[in-house]
């Protein structure tokens, strides 16, 4: 009977490598691994079985155990896990040579980034970098898009083409992708919020934009220490040459209306949520917003036409629950309590303006 | 034993005490974060967050609870098993001061957060954040340990070797090997090769240094407790090598969705996998040992301790590679049930080994016994009955995160006040473990004094009876 | 109580036979099952 379930057993476990193939894309396929890997399974295979079922039924003899053959045997206990590293090294040294894609992260130690609002701040990204490790950053941020995360909630705004490849990660001097998100993954944060100042005012007070964050303040970090991270931050998920070409200042909006409202935008942290150049994020894009058609989600779950209106938009701003729009979350605090009338018309005239 | 022999376990046993008392707090602490967030903001004054009170927390428990107290543990067991005394004590005792200081200095380099050094920046490997400074102090009073260890057992005079001489050397090596990957060998990798490597560190920090050491551990105090001959000597071999043969190369279970090359990814779901067979010899080893006496579970502290830890161990293992199959990867990677298989493995069974080991050693290197039963009973129903609470509440709080982000597709903040309660539960059972751990320190100071004088034969615990000054006389 | 002797014994026991069905199933489970369950997205 024990015999027989050995043998099953064996059967089984030999079979191993093949069975646990299955589609993983876009990746590798297990048939690419080097064929000196499947040669070292085979043997592994063999040695563990036939170690087993030594250990268990074959005859033992203890008293034949010489000193040699400990110290033999130790050896052993060293090679083996030795053997397994040799293993990790083959695709840590091939990830490591592959070439960059095009949106690589690239920034070198000394180079500055310049805030693509054309506020004026800028920061050493490659020292954010350092700044991120320093303070534990990793421990509730990932720096990788899985497939996985794009179909489900945990990247809000983040597109399919933006699913992390090595290539991505060539040119970093290490990696710190992160086991644990109790916070957004991080990797197109830059895209989705290219806004030095913004992201430098989110590190000093979280919940002054997001009150249901748990994120901690970062307002002990040195003015600098927190330019560099804004920086780092504003070159996630942006292509590092665009950014390199810098940006002209922005022209001042001819209307101090639509200036005041612009400034209310990064201030009120409307930016953490909605782009202006038509991409997607958390919420609905402001660019080309005004005067389009929109489907809502009313409380009751019916959903219902709406135009983009001065009124809807009111109403979105003072009272968010009401109207969501189609395919976003209902995480939008009401501005009630920090708008006044006339900060009002003047997002409005911002928004407007942003066709 | 000899005295500078009981000096070097002391003040490992007592060092680990100490971080005992610190490490746990400190996660209770931080895990109000995810309740009041702005509660903790003063943290801020003092140049701290809770990203930084983590380190503090994984470290603390590491370096300064389970390996502290499991150094102590060898130091005592090594010498038994080999029937000579502790060769080079003096050296283990400078290791003990040495590694003291490494986990200080490298909380105050972790709370300084320097940026861009080279030798006193905390480096990105969880677990291994110690900076190099540290890393190099570490490595020498490891050193220092493997080389008392290692002379004592060729010193032996038993030229059998029992299985817990093997598992502790053995893993006294694993742990050079994968303590050196984790903190130097990684350096030599950019970009993912850099994240491979780290991945390689990250599970054997468990896997290659906790797991045989606390093994090991057990596997002489559940016999010698239980005063049972162990169950099977092939059984332990097996488990043994087996261990040795899948568990180092699992680690990228913990990254399995990062872009990679797929094969060496199933290498490591196939190697956590395979990892049932040694967890299974070690488990029915332990269960089987004392099953032909179990009326000494109720009278032996030590025993109920090691055998409580075995059963937490069954069960980390369980989940452990349930968790690193692809089904159920996908589902459950960045939320908090892994964090809670992580605390049933070092919280549970590990910390149930170390207190295991430290009941039975106190009175043996002290000479007094411990003064009350009733708070070492309230320690063990705090490990029995709280502590499966405080895992049960984490991964509620996990699986609530993955529930609502991976099928309802809700973002985070979303999650953030679905999970709200779940992680009040957690931080209250976590309190009371924590209590547990600071009775358990408690109990052990006050018995320096008052713990009546223990001689080789007594149990380790006096009775609660008023009759407490004879030693126990039952079998 | 007796002195606790500081020899261990070692015994002979085997896996009871239902650890190895249990192993069987269980590998079953994490290679045949598992990776091709329909609870990916």
């Amino acid at each position: 009977m024990k015999r027989l379930m050995t043998i099953l057993l064996l059967a089984v476990w030999v079979s191993l490598p093949g069975l646990a193939q299955h589609e993983h894309q876009p990746r590798p396929s297990p048939t690419e691994a080097p064929p000196i890997y499947w040669v070292l399974v085979a043997i592994a295979v063999i040695a563990i079985v036939w170690f087993m079922l030594w250990a268990l039924y074959g005859k033992m003899r203890p008293s034949r155990m010489t000193t040699t053959s400990y110290h033999a045997l130790g050896a052993l206990v060293i090679i083996m896990t030795l053997f397994t590293l040799v293993l990790y090294i083959i695709p840590a040294q091939q990830a490591q040579e592959l070439p960059p894609t095009a949106r690589a992260w690239d920034w070198k130690p000394g180079e500055v980034l310049q805030d693509p609002t054309g506020s004026g701040l800028s920061g050493e990204p490659y020292r954010g970098y350092l700044v991120y490790l320093a303070n534990g950053c990793i421990y509730c941020h990932t720096l990788y898009l899985r497939p996985e995360d794009i179909k489900t909630g945990w990247a809000e705004g983040a597109r399919p083409d933006e699913v992390s490849q090595i290539g991505d990660f060539v040119r970093y001097p290490f990696t710190m992708l992160g086991t644990q998100r109790d916070g957004p993954d991080l990797t197109v944060i830059g895209r989705k919020i290219p806004d030095m100042q913004y992201q430098i005012d989110h590190l000093v007070d979280p919940r002054r934009f997001k009150p249901q964050s748990v994120m901690p303040s970062y307002r002990y970090l040195s003015e600098r220490e927190l330019r560099d991270l804004a920086a780092y931050l504003v070159s996630l998920g942006n292509d590092p040459q665009k950014l390199r070409a810098g940006v002209a200042p922005a022209p001042a909006p001819e209307d101090p209306k639509i200036a005041k409202g612009k400034e209310l935008y990064r201030s009120l942290g409307c930016v953490a949520c909605h782009t202006i150049d038509g991409s997607r994020s958390t919420g609905p894009s402001f660019k080309g917003l005004f005067g389009d058609e929109v489907e809502v989600t009313l409380p009751d779950g019916t959903t219902a036409q709406v135009t983009v209106d001065e009124i809807y938009l009111k109403e979105a701003i003072l009272q968010p629950g009401e109207k969501i729009v189609k395919g976003f979350p209902n995480i939008m605090p009401s501005f009630a309590e920090r708008v006044t009338e006339s900060d009002l018309e003047a997002l409005l005239e911002y928004i407007k303006s942003l066709r | 034993m000899q005295e500078t022999e009981k000096q070097a376990i002391k003040l490992w046993f007592f060092s680990s005490l100490f971080w005992l008392a610190l490490g746990p707090l400190i996660g209770a602490l931080m895990s109000l974060q995810f309740l009041w967030p702005d509660a903790l903001n003063f943290l801020a004054d003092l140049n701290f967050a809770y990203s930084k009170a983590r380190i503090f927390h994984t470290n603390l428990v590491i370096y300064g609870w389970i390996a502290m107290s499991f150094v102590a543990a060898i130091l005592y067991i090594i010498p038994k098993l080999c029937a000579v005394e502790l060769q080079h004590a003096k050296i283990t005792y400078w290791a003990g001061w040495l590694w003291n200081f490494s986990v200080a200095l490298n909380l105050a380099l972790i709370w300084a957060g320097i940026v861009s050094n080279p030798l006193l920046s905390i480096q990105p490997y969880e677990y291994a954040e110690a900076p190099l400074l540290v890393d190099l102090l570490i490595v020498v009073a490891v050193v220092m340990v493997i080389f008392s260890v290692h002379r004592t057992v060729l010193a032996r005079k038993k030229p059998h070797l029992y299985v817990s001489v093997w598992y502790l050397l053995g893993g006294l090596y694993t742990t050079a090997i994968t303590y050196l990957v984790g903190n130097f060998l990684t350096l030599a990798f950019t970009g993912l090769g850099n994240q491979i490597i780290h991945a390689w560190w990250l599970h054997n920090a468990v896997g290659m240094f906790i797991t045989p050491l606390g093994v090991g551990i057990a596997y002489y105090f559940i016999p010698i407790a239980a005063q049972q001959p162990i169950y099977s000597h092939r059984l332990s071999i097996l488990g043994f090598w087996t261990l040795m043969a899948f568990y180092p190369g699992t680690g990228l279970h913990h990254f399995l969705q990062m872009p990679m090359p797929t094969w060496i990814g199933e290498f490591a779901v196939i190697g956590s996998v395979l990892l049932i067979i040694p967890v299974l010899a070690v488990v029915v080893n332990h269960l089987a040992t004392p099953a032909q006496n179990w009326r000494r579970v109720f009278d032996s502290f030590p025993l109920r301790f090691s055998v409580f830890g075995t059963v937490y161990y069954l069960l980390t293992c369980i989940q452990g590679t349930f968790q690193a199959t692809h089904a159920v990867n996908w589902f459950i990677h960045f939320t908090e049930w892994v964090q809670a298989h992580a605390h049933l493995a070092l919280a549970g069974a590990f910390t149930c080994y170390g207190i295991a080991a430290m009941i039975y050693i106190f009175p043996r290197v002290t000479g007094r016994r411990l003064y009350s039963r009733t708070l070492l009973s309230w320690v063990f129903w705090i490990m029995a009955v709280i502590f499966p609470l405080f895992y049960l509440a984490f991964t509620h709080s996990g699986l609530v995160t993955a529930v609502s982000i991976n099928l309802m597709n809700h973002t985070i903040y979303e999650t953030i006040s679905a999970v709200w309660l779940a992680r009040l539960f957690r931080t209250l059972m976590g309190a009371g473990v924590v209590l547990g751990f600071l009775l358990f320190g408690y109990l052990l100071m006050r018995s320096l004094q008052v713990g009546p004088k223990f001689e080789e034969g007594m149990s380790e615990v006096v009775e609660s009876a008023p009759a407490s000054a004879q030693g126990r006389v039952t079998a | 109580m007796k002195p606790q002797s500081p020899e261990i014994h070692e015994g002979e026991g085997r896996f009871p036979w239902w650890i190895w069905v249990a192993i069987l199933i269980w590998l079953v489970y994490a290679f045949i099952i598992g990776p091709f369950a329909v609870t990916r997205p």
